[in-house]
Parts: structure tokens; sequence; C-alpha cells
């Protein structure tokens, strides 16, 4: 125990302390080294980086790569952020160049990464993510496992950009300008990409819902 | 505007990414057309079912994420680089013409004492930063992470009164018996601000037991925003279930939680599968109750109905 007590609990209502405070303070701060500016930075946005490679790579193991290493590199080069863009284009920027490596990568090794064997034969790795209790629900069971099946089948087909790029619209509700921004291509390019990937979801899934 | 270009355009619409003028010609079909009508319709829907099937963080991964990244942040090789480094700076200037070693720190510690002479006769001549100091000129103060400015209110003669509520970081340490770290999980579990808090506050609670305990579970339960948090609260109230309140709050949930995939675990936790539960008379009200009330569950249903079943001996119907 480090502090008295009586100390320690009059303190315990530490939350919302940020509520109203600016991104730009915190990233200064955290430039000086201050770890608690850092630690609520990530905080602001690792549920919707983790979200995003997942939702990109299937993998829980490749999400938590994505995750330590996309942050490691804003830990590191944090002191050079000079808001040239803004911290969440530059964050995504990263976020989007690791995940399309990984995609890439798993490509060159041919790796097949939705599905592993186990005794009772090959199976979903995601079913093993501890989602939703889906799984004490048969009938939302089924349901949400054609539906997700049929959802992955359509986003393997895309390119690794058009998923990208429909992740971060339709997902991460980010704007195009922004999209274009993180990934370095116009918001118009990002736009092509994005009206192709639709096009492409809405016809596979055109008939199932 | 042809029923091609615009239903080619209706993701891109939905998105509110369609320029004013473009957007403008596609709603002006739409009021005409039912066809495209139509397609608007299936278009949300595709929209909507993708929506439903986004996979929720699992909150214990993220927690592992958090850990690990602390530790790997922690350790000496991952330390940040300065952010401005004038030794370096001086060094690199230096290097092109011939200075090295011992000679860029002489010439580093002759530019110091420059610089401390100089500075020091002009901050002499006209008061230098003296006319600034004692202003609230130092940004460190205001630390986002540990401060907040409660309030701002003008004072007299040009003055200002800034009133700041600051958070000292401590580190508390302890067993989970004790009486500290026990209050401070219990709070934690409420933390309306980071699920990934309240996940692992309430992990680290179900393995204890006290009144206390079991109602931050409840709490936790029947109010938190978060499935996952209410999913590992349930985990913990296994051990309550003999108890009534913890039933009536059971109940609550399965009446009113809007996951089904919750509710399915609150029906095992109130009846489990292996049929050890103590059949007390307010029970079967309630379970008959659930049963009435759930529509859309056939798990709980069928849960309810065996439980039921059990209570009252083979042959009974429900």
């Amino acid at each position: 125990m480090v502090e008295p007590q009586a100390q320690v609990l009059d303190n315990i209502a530490v939350h919302g302390t940020t509520d109203r405070s600016d991104e730009r303070s915190l990233i200064r701060a955290a430039q000086r080294g201050d770890a608690d500016a850092f630690e609520q930075l990530v905080r602001s946005y690792d549920q919707n980086v983790l979200r995003m490679a997942l939702n990109l790579l299937h993998s829980p193991e490749d999400a938590r790569d994505v995750y330590q290493e996309a942050f490691l590199r804003v830990y590191r080069n944090l002191p050079k952020f000079r808001f040239d863009c803004s911290f969440s284009t530059w964050l995504y920027r990263i976020v989007a160049n690791l995940c399309l490596d990984q995609i890439r990568k798993r490509k060159v090794r041919k790796e097949e990464a939705s599905a592993i064997d186990t005794d009772g034969g090959e199976v979903d790795r995601f079913q093993f993510l501890p989602e939703r209790r889906a799984d004490v629900d048969p009938q939302r069971q089924l349901m949400s496992s054609e539906v997700n099946t049929r959802i992955r089948e359509v986003l393997e087909r895309l390119t690794p950009r058009e998923r990208l790029v429909f992740e971060m619209r339709h997902f991460q509700g980010m704007r195009l300008r922004a999209i274009g921004e993180a990934l370095g291509v116009t918001e118009e390019a990002a736009k092509n990409c994005l009206f192709r990937a639709t096009q492409k979801m809405r016809a596979a899934l055109g008939d199932f819902v | 505007m042809t029923c091609h270009q615009v239903q080619t355009n209706l993701s891109v619409y939905l998105y509110g990414e369609l320029d004013f003028a473009l957007e403008e010609q596609l709603e002006e079909h739409l009021d005409t057309c039912s066809l495209c009508q139509l397609a608007l319709a299936r278009e949300k829907q595709w929209h909507t079912s993708l929506n439903t099937t986004r996979t929720d963080v699992p909150l214990d991964l993220l927690s592992d994420c958090r850990r690990e990244l602390r530790r790997l942040i922690a350790s000496p090789e991952n330390k940040a680089e300065p952010r401005f480094s004038w030794r370096a700076r001086i060094s690199g200037w230096l290097r092109p013409i011939g200075f090295s070693g011992w000679s860029t720190r002489l010439a580093a510690a002759s530019f110091l004492v420059f610089v401390g002479f100089t500075g020091g006769r002009w901050l002499d001549h006209d008061g230098g930063l003296g006319s600034i100091a004692g202003g609230a000129t130092e940004m460190s103060l205001v630390s986002p992470a540990t401060l907040r400015i409660r309030d701002i209110q003008p004072a007299q003669n040009d003055r200002v009164r800034i009133i700041v509520d600051r958070v000292e970081q401590q580190q508390v340490e302890g067993s989970l018996s004790d009486d500290v770290v026990r209050r401070l999980l219990l709070a934690a579990a409420k933390d309306p601000t980071d699920p990934g808090i309240r996940v692992d506050s309430v992990d680290l609670l179900k393995s204890q037991t006290g009144n206390d305990v079991r109602d931050a579970l409840l709490f936790s339960v029947e109010h938190d925003p978060n499935a996952a948090v209410r999913l590992k609260a349930l985990e913990g109230l296994r051990q309550y279930t003999a108890d009534p309140v913890t039933r009536e709050g059971l109940a609550v949930v399965l009446e009113r939680d809007s996951d089904p995939g919750v509710r399915s675990e609150a029906i095992d936790v109130l009846v489990p599968a292996n049929g050890q539960f103590d059949f007390s008379p307010g029970l079967a009200g309630t379970l008959e109750s659930i049963l009435r009330s759930e529509r859309e569950s056939d798990y709980v249903r069928m849960r309810c109905m065996q439980a039921l079943q059990e209570m009252n001996g083979p042959g009974s119907v429900y």
C-alpha cells in the first residue's frame, strides 16, 4: 500500500476528469512525456483500432499484433508529430498500413486465417472469439453465423484496399476525406474504392437480406 | 438522373458522401420513382444487417492488449525519442565542419557559456522573462490527464479566478481481500468512462463474496450498457443464486435486457442446466412470468419450461 487509505479513497472519483480536455492538449502533454496523457490518448482510440483490426483480419492474434505495433509506433514517434494532420488520421494511417501488410503477408503465405483444424474438423477461427453469447442461443447463433459467413465471404472477395475503405467508412464511420488522408489517396479515389466495395456487397447480399 | 445512376449511387448517398448537387438530383428522382424507393429500402436493409453482425470488441482481449502495451512501453528499448535534443542538434551542425568527440563537447560547452552570458545580460537589461513570471504561463500546469478546469470566473481589476480540480495518480497494491482494494474495485465496476476497466473490476470481484460484491454485480447486470460487462457480472452471480435479492435481479434482467445472449446466460444462472437449483416458492412464479414475456429467445423459453417441469415432476404441462 503506497498511500494512506483515507487519502486514496478520497480520490476514488478520478473518472471524467478529461471529459472536456482537448485532444491537442493531451498530445502535447504526451509529447512532454506525460504517461497518463498518453494512456488517455490510447484509450480514446484503442477500442476502434482493435475492432478495425479484428474486422479486417479475423484473427485475435493478428489484431493484437496490429494494436501493439500501432500504438508503439505512435509512442515512439509522437515527439515528432507536428499536427500537420489530425491525430486520428495519423493513427489510422499507421493502422491501415499494418493491416494491409498483414493481409498481404497472408496472401504470400497462403495462410487460411479464418479456418483452423480441431478434433471436430475444420472450424471458423472467429468463433473462438469471446463474443457476446451467441453460443447459448441456438436461434441467434444460426442467424448470426449465416449472415456472418456470407459477409465474411464477400469481404474476402474485396481487394485489401476496398476492404479497408469499406471498414473505415461503414464500421468506423470515417469520412471519405479522412479515409483518403489516412490511405494517402485522394477523396475521389477513396470514394471510387467505396463504390466498388458496396457494389460487390450489394450484389452478394442483395438476395440474402 | 436515370434509375441506373440513382441505384448505383445509393450506398454513397446513405453514407452522406454525395456532393450537394448530386444529392439533390437523386432525392428529386426518389420522390417520383417507386422502383428506386424500393431499391433504397433494400439498400438500407443490407446496411442495417451489416451493422447487426458487427463484432463487439472482446473486452478480455482489449484488457490484455492494454496490459501488454503498458509493459512494452515501460521496457527500456521502447523509450520515446526526446522531442528536441540540443546536444544531437549541435553535434549535427558541427560534424560537417570537422568537429567531433572532445572538440564537439568543448565547442558545445563554449556555446552554452556564451548563451548564458548573453542571456543574463539581456534579462538584466529589460526585465526579460521577468515580465511574465508569476503569470499563468506554465503550460505544464495544465496537464489534461491530471487537471480539470471546473470554472472560470471574471474577477475585479482585470483578474480572473480559475477553479481547478487536480487529480494525482497513486498506486494501490494489495490483496483482493484488502478493504481499500475492494472498495476501489467496487467503484471501478461503475466507472462510466471505460468498459475495459469495468470488465476487469467485475472479473476480479466475481471471485469475492459479500453483500457489497453481490450488489455491485447486480448493479452491473441491471445497468451496465455493455453486454460483455453484464455477462461477466452474471458469471459472478452464480454463487448467489439461492439468494432472493439475486433472483429478483435476475428476473429483472430476463424481463428487460435487450440482448438475447445476456438473457440466455441469465436463465442459466437462475436455473442451472444440471438441475441443481432451489425449488423456492417464488421461483416458479418468476419462471412463469418470464415464459409469458419472452418473445425472442427460444432458448430462454425452453430452459424455463424445463425448470418448471423439473419442479413439478414429469407430466406437468406449461
